[in-house]
């Protein structure tokens, strides 16, 4: 099992590695001189001096990798010429406002989509499960963005239940510091995190449906039937529990998505996470700060993945046994 | 299995009531009152020397004074029409000497006295090279700017010509010499107290949440007045519609310019909201380069024909795209000009639309259609082009597609280079482009901005398309300088203008009217057309409409 | 829209209808056929998925108007749905029908066309690996890894913002390269399940070269999971394509692409959001459709069903 763990973490690591030097080479075939703004009358001289000196800009292409590398084990990840601060700086504001709508968005995707999911399969062929399966599957297959628009415009402009974008009212709550503000910040995440969660919702209760359709199949759950177990009982406890491991390979497939629709939700939404960073330095051409949120997207992507092999593994006796994976 | 939603939601709410009920109490009286104003964009650095920023200047407005500011009329020639801000009075020793009196009661909010020694410093500075300020060249005719005293500062001109005064007064903002006389010249625009000023105007500035919001507060011992409004907050939006989206929604109280005719119909039917229109500052045009792109030695192969632009413009109908996009919000300025000019004059000669003589100019030129794609061609070459517009703006991106479409019919193609706005400076200040669709943001008078943009002066600076017609530039020299009287200048302009229409070095779209919208519980808005934040410090919120974003105490 | 173009419409509805109609007879005849028109959503997905076809199709039939074309600038902008404008003007006054119709050419296109580029990688890929294994399999495993680790829109949003002009090919062919890595998967594990069956070891131990014995003997077998992931991805294409297009880079104008027509539309969204709102619509329906196609496909080929 340690040895599982190990090789799986290092493998991780790997990957991330890969990433970053994929990126990282990507960029520079593109372009001469990347990592330094288009024209330099928007920077002083001074950073673009430093800049210079710390990724070795005027060295041969291998010379700047290392040095980009080494940069990064001392936690330099450059400086965002837009931004006017360092990227790790303008990451570390982003990265738990994203990660914040992703929680949210997975605990809306898991409780509606679980719940969904197993209405579905208890009631399988009823009139409920069939309206419900097609709104979910409409909803699943929307664009992210658009059902976001769609929501902005219903419930925040035209009901005024919930605020226009942003992460706070920076008038009432500049600052996390009372009951009151977090409750200001709860306000303002719901419609972002309403809409990544209900698309993925859909997805899941899809997933869940089929998985509890499977597993009510089974054998086994006529056994426990046959014992005389009141039916409630029978499928909160054995249908449940190994319908959830499949579920739980849902966390790690999880992420990715929810990495890539925040991108989207976060522009729609002016969320300030690392999808809206992401997007406006690409399009800013701001090289540094995109290299560094490719590290930590796929970091977060390689985590989660890892995460949801790891409970696997501790779910299922089966794969510890099997001992070494793929 | 019971869905928890509803009981959350129910939670939420609870939680944000009593967060408003905990905020009843805190400021009352007159001088209470939250200004959210919704903002698309963001400044780049709060510092006037080295940002053109339409979000700087707004921002830095209440931050920083000048010697004197321009009167309710807007004159900008002679001295009368002037208000004095850091200058209590003034006297012109000679016909070129001005003598400025500063206000002993002037002070930076860190307690030091502003001095002439911050006069003297901030011309320095703006007109160094090293800090390569976009303002330098409108400051050109003064030749020095010394000290008599700690209260007495001394400009000197080199000729006389109307607008002195404006020239003086108008372009600079005063630097805290004290403050930032360490900075090395080369290093201002990335300099820490651009995220930080420090101020001797209304309003001192709090905290910049990068792309979020500026926060400034009322500074109490301002000598010219304690503001009302006791906080300013601006709020970044990544385009207009979400701002104006924002106001309608009440999460932001003010909006400079709401820009179509739906966001007007929209903003002055809300019984929450006022609407003040006013004379606008902008100008829209399609500008072509002259030069190659990336290389400003060559001529571009298409461009540097004056009969091609000329035909592109005789094919170009301005009058139905305008409708289309700002409906009666907007007109067709008769050249390179925007409404707010003294010098607007629907009789300057233009090229008119006429397509059958577009047609038949590039059919002598050589261009006709040989292989029935519809595009017309010469040598094997297509007649087209790129337009290089910024993707943050709506309206831009809707006239792009407007003249895509009408070009096409025309025969020429059109692409659109669609980039982010950083971008779109960075290309247009590097000449790469084939055709730019810019919006200038003027001052209130002619004499700085346009030979910025369409003289000789301003290559290297806004004059991106390098056009230079050495007539133009003399006329204008002498509109500015030489004129004797209003109404020699006015000829003066109106000969410059006509010529440069006749050279057709870009497509003069639309010179906007502007309309903002303030929310109703602001009494006393007056609004400046070439600034339109700057009397906010006479704003206020009455005691009886208060609510509670006004009535936060920090 | 004229009488034509109704009769154009309604054609291709009654077309699409006869095409499932028609499928629907051939595939009864077959265990796999009865299990795919089990499910109750597979036939009006399959219904969907022609009826848009037919309209990319027939577009010029059943457009009234050219997709670029501004009618009238000046008064018929952001006009509502009527007779003449069936689902309203966009904001420069070009039918929205038209353009949806012209549109799903392009939509439909990219997607069919960037899956097929990155389901023939994924194949290769997950073949070549699950035949050769050994190093070879870790090697390309590690790298779809890699490509995984990625999320797909920063990938593309990276490679479309690093070249200043992108045209639609070369769009097409970005899409596909950053999207075969699950399909490689897939067709990996099938073919290393096939690899020990007994007319592929026959193959070998002929001597067939590795190319034929994966082309003609395992490939075929393994056609079950890259046709639902086919089904499946094209969908995932076109909401790419949608979200591309919203951030500003997707296909240029003026062509319409359902992605460009909510992009177009959607700062009218207030006032006017019928031009946002049908393109949003569209691509739901067809994503919708090729869900329900692609759910029931994986019932119908999945061969251990075979057996029952």
């Amino acid at each position: 099992m340690i040895v599982w763990v190990v090789r799986r973490v290092a493998a991780s690591i790997a990957i991330v590695w890969a990433v970053v030097t994929l990126t990282f080479f990507v960029i520079h075939a593109a372009r001469g001189s990347p990592f330094l703004p288009e024209s330099s009358q928007s920077v002083d001289p001074e950073t673009i001096v430093r800049i210079t000196n710390q990724f070795g800009l005027d060295r041969p292409l291998w010379v700047q990798y290392v040095l980009y590398l080494r940069n990064l084990a001392t936690g330099n990840l450059g400086e965002s010429f837009a931004l006017r601060r360092p990227v790790a700086d303008a990451l570390a504001d982003a990265i738990p406002n994203t990660f914040v709508l992703a929680l949210a968005a997975l605990l809306i995707d898991f409780a509606v989509g679980l719940a969904l999911g197993i209405y579905q399969a208890v009631r399988e062929r009823s009139v409920g499960d069939i309206v419900l399966g097609n709104i979910a599957l409409f909803v699943n297959s929307m664009p992210t963005f658009w059902l976001g628009l769609v929501l902005l415009l219903v419930f925040a402009q035209r009901l005024h239940a919930f605020p226009v974008g942003g992460i706070s009212d920076p008038v009432l709550c500049p600052r996390l510091d009372s009951a009151a503000c977090l409750g200001d910040f709860v306000w303002h995440l719901t419609l972002p995190a309403l809409t990544l969660g209900l698309v993925g919702a859909a997805g899941t209760a899809r997933f869940q449906r089929a998985a509890m359709l499977e597993v009510i199949r089974q054998e086994y759950v006529r056994t426990a039937r046959a014992k005389g177990l009141q039916e409630r009982r029978v499928l909160l406890v054995h249908a449940l529990r190994n319908a959830l491991l499949p579920f739980i390979t849902l966390v790690g497939l999880a992420f990715p998505f929810l990495l890539t629709g925040a991108v989207l939700v976060e522009t729609v939404y002016a969320w300030p996470g690392m999808g809206q960073l992401a997007v406006r330095a690409i399009l800013q051409r701001d090289y540094y700060v995109v290299t560094g949120a490719a590290l930590v997207t796929s970091t977060m992507v390689v985590l989660g993945n890892l995460i949801a092999d790891l409970l696997y593994a501790v779910a299922d006796p089966r794969i510890r046994v099997r001992g070494a994976g793929a | 299995m019971h869905t928890p939603r509803p009981t959350v939601f129910a939670a939420v709410a609870c939680l944000a009531l009593l967060g408003s009920c905990e905020r009843r109490g805190g400021c009352t009286g007159d001088h209470c009152g939250t200004l959210v104003i919704a903002y698309a964009g963001e400044p780049d650095i709060l510092l006037p020397p080295v940002s053109e920023f339409a979000a700087t200047r707004d921002v830095t407005e209440p931050i920083f004074l000048k010697l004197a500011d321009l009167g309710p009329s807007g004159n900008t020639v002679g001295d009368e029409d002037f208000q004095p801000q850091l200058a209590e009075r003034w006297e012109w020793d000679t016909p070129t000497t001005l003598v400025f009196h500063l206000d002993p009661r002037a002070h930076w909010q860190d307690g030091q006295a502003v001095t002439a020694a911050d006069v003297a410093f901030t011309y320095d500075v703006y007109t160094d090279t090293l800090v390569n300020s976009p303002f330098r060249s409108s400051l050109r005719q003064i030749s020095a700017v010394t000290t008599r005293d700690s209260l007495t500062v001394v400009f000197r001109f080199r000729q006389r010509y109307p607008e002195m005064f404006y020239d003086a007064v108008y372009h600079m903002r005063i630097m805290p010499s004290h403050l930032l006389r360490e900075v090395p010249r080369d290093q201002w625009r990335s300099t820490a107290f651009g995220r930080a000023p420090v101020g001797d105007g209304p309003y001192r500035f709090v905290a910049w949440k990068a792309g979020q919001s500026i926060e400034l507060a009322a500074d109490s011992t301002f000598f010219l007045g304690r503001p009302y409004i006791r906080r300013l907050i601006w709020r970044f939006t990544p385009d207009q519609q979400v701002a104006v989206t924002q106001l309608l929604a009440g999460d932001a109280d003010a909006i400079e310019v709401l820009i179509t005719p739906d966001n007007v119909q929209r903003a002055c039917a809300d019984p929450k909201l006022a609407c003040y229109p006013y004379k606008g500052s902008a100008y829209g045009y399609v500008g072509f380069n002259l030069a190659a792109p990336g290389d400003t030695t060559k001529p571009h192969p298409l461009f540097a024909d004056r009969d091609l632009r000329r035909a592109l413009v005789l094919a170009t109908d301005r009058e139905r795209p305008l409708h289309n996009v700002f409906g009666e919000l907007a007109r067709v300025p008769p050249g390179p000009m925007s409404q707010l000019w003294w010098i607007w004059d629907p009789e300057i000669r233009e090229l008119p639309y006429d397509s059958a003589q577009a047609a038949r100019l590039l059919k002598r030129l050589g261009w006709i259609d040989s292989d029935g794609d519809g595009i017309r061609d010469k040598d094997g070459h297509a007649l087209s082009f790129r337009l290089l517009v910024p993707t943050t703006s709506a309206i831009r991106r809707q006239y792009a597609r407007l003249l895509q479409e009408s070009f096409r019919t025309a025969g020429v193609d059109v692409q659109l280079d669609e980039v982010d706005f950083s971008v779109f400076n960075e290309r247009a200040r590097a000449g790469r482009f084939d055709a730019l669709l810019n919006v200038w943001n003027t001052d209130p008078t002619p004499s700085s901005g346009f030979p910025q943009t369409w003289t000789k002066a301003g290559f290297g600076r806004s004059n991106y398309g390098r056009y230079f017609n050495p007539q133009v530039d003399q006329l204008v020299d002498r509109a500015v300088s030489a004129a004797a009287n209003r109404d020699q200048a006015r000829r003066a302009w109106r000969s410059a203008f006509e010529m440069l229409n006749q050279d057709a070095p870009g497509i003069f779209l639309f010179a906007t009217e502007n309309v903002a919208a303030v929310s109703k519980r602001f009494t006393d808005v007056t609004i400046r057309p070439d600034s339109w934040l700057a009397l906010v410090r006479s704003w206020r919120v009455p005691s009886d409409r208060l609510t509670d974003r006004d009535r936060v105490e920090r | 829209m004229n009488i034509w173009n109704w009769v154009a419409l309604s054609g291709a509805a009654v077309l699409a209808l006869i095409v499932v109609g028609a499928v629907r007879r051939r595939a009864g005849a077959s265990a796999s056929g009865r299990r795919f028109f089990r499910h109750p959503t597979a036939a009006p997905g399959l219904f969907v998925l022609t009826f848009f076809v037919m309209v990319a199709l027939a577009a010029p039939l059943v457009a009234p108007f050219q997709p670029y074309e501004q009618i009238d600038v000046d008064h018929l902008q952001n006009h509502a749905p009527s007779t003449r404008y069936i689902l309203g003007t966009d904001p420069l006054s070009r039918d929205v029908w038209s353009r949806l119709a012209h549109g799903a050419r392009i939509s439909l296109g990219i997607g069919a066309l960037a899956m097929f580029v990155a389901v023939t990688i994924g194949a290769a890929v997950g073949a070549t690996a699950g035949y050769f294994r050994r190093w070879v399999d870790t090697a390309l495993m590690r790298l779809v890894d890699v490509g995984l680790a990625m999320p797909r829109i920063f990938a593309l949003l990276v490679v479309v913002a690093l070249w200043d002009r992108i045209a639609v090919p070369v769009l097409v062919l970005v899409i596909g390269l950053t999207g075969w890595f699950a399909t490689s998967r897939l067709v990996r594990a099938e073919v290393l399940s096939l690899r020990e069956r007994e007319y592929v070891a026959a193959a070998r131990a002929l001597g067939a070269r590795p190319s034929r014995v994966i082309v003609r003997h395992v490939l075929p077998n393994a056609a079950a999971p890259i046709i639902v992931s086919a089904a499946l991805g094209i969908g995932n294409v076109m909401l790419l394509e949608a979200g591309l297009s919203f951030l500003g880079m997707g296909v240029p104008s003026p062509a319409p692409s359902w992605g460009n027509m909510i992009a177009d539309g959607w700062s009218k969204m207030a006032v006017a959001p019928w031009s946002a709102t049908f393109p949003g619509l569209a691509i739901s329906l067809v994503v919708m459709a090729l869900n329900a196609v692609g759910d029931a496909l994986r019932d119908a080929l999945d061969p251990r069903k075979e057996a029952v």
